[in-house]
């Protein structure tokens, strides 16, 4: 249903920029003059710098996937959180890991301490 | 879409995964693409377009209170997200054109891609030097395809209110382009 939805929106977006781009090569051409009904060029200008982006596939999908999960688990009574970035995810697992590193180290340097003492 | 289809959608999604995930495809591109727009990155694009549909879920009983449509409330969440964005970066958008990926317009007009690179860089340039709410009424309006009243309904102002500020918006565009040495006419 979400697709048959979209559908027009696409096409009209389509038509809408075919039609842009059309006025703009005929703007360039001089074979129509501008008058009050052309539009206006910077807005035919910014119809283009700003066309339509979509997202990465993969992210859409994860994305939904996600989000499905969390609307099962809204059913079952759990909290709907969203996740840590990965790039937070990233800072976080490392600076775990230095926090464990340096741990390590200090247990290191602890015990050889204690075995030069006792020998 | 009505108020009711929009309140039917949100009852379903409620009680079922698979209405919910109905909704996330209808609005996940323009949500993407509106986001993407006013932070000019794919990461936090992506970041805050996550971020909307949570925020969505977790307010779905809020929903109906509301009174306005679906797609402008989740425009609402997600500019509010961005405000916070900019708010807590307190820094200008950065674009990262190499990572878009772009509808598939220029194989239509090749001769516009060679001479239009740079004025819409310029342009996009321009547009970041304006005021937040002008941003996200060309955003809307260019972008998104949006009528005065619908974006009326987003940014919470009358449609006459959105008709002037595009006027003073555009007025103010031109005067940033020409200061870079970009004139449209």
């Amino acid at each position: 249903m979400a697709h048959t939805q979209e559908a027009p929106r696409r096409a009209w977006c389509r038509v809408r920029d075919l039609l842009s781009c059309l006025v703009h090569r005929l703007q360039g051409a001089e074979p129509l003059s501008r008058n009050s009904q052309s539009p206006d060029p910077l807005e035919s200008a910014m119809r283009i710098a700003l066309c339509p982006v979509v997202p990465s596939s993969s992210f859409r999908e994860a994305l939904r996937r996600n989000l499905s999960f969390a609307v099962q688990g809204r059913m079952l009574g759990l909290s709907v959180e969203y996740a840590k970035p990965f790039r937070q995810g990233i800072i976080l697992g490392v600076s775990a890991g230095l926090l464990a590193a340096a741990i390590a180290a200090l247990v290191v340097v602890f015990r050889w301490r204690l075995s030069n003492s006792e020998g | 879409m009505t108020e009711q289809d929009d309140r039917i959608r949100i009852e379903a999604a409620k009680r079922d995964p698979k209405a919910f995930a109905e909704l996330y495809e209808l609005y996940v591109d323009r949500i993407y693409n509106y986001i993407y727009y006013r932070v000019s990155n794919v990461h936090d694009a992506e970041d805050l377009t996550s971020r909307t549909f949570y925020r969505a879920l977790s307010h779905l009983q809020t929903y109906e209170d509301r009174g306005i449509p679906l797609s402008a409330w989740l425009y609402r969440i997600a500019h509010n997200l961005v405000a916070n964005w900019h708010r807590d970066r307190g820094r200008r958008p950065v674009v990262a054109l190499d990572e878009l990926v772009l509808k598939n317009r220029d194989s239509e007009c090749p001769e516009d891609v060679a001479e239009s690179q740079d004025s819409r860089r310029f342009l996009r340039e321009g547009m970041r030097k304006l005021d937040p709410a002008r941003q996200e009424l060309l955003v809307l309006k260019f972008s998104q395809g949006l009528s005065n009243a619908e974006i009326g309904e987003i940014m919470g102002r009358s449609e006459g209110a959105i008709k002037s500020l595009y006027h003073r918006t555009l007025l103010a565009l031109r005067k940033e382009l020409a200061k870079k040495g970009l004139d449209i006419e």
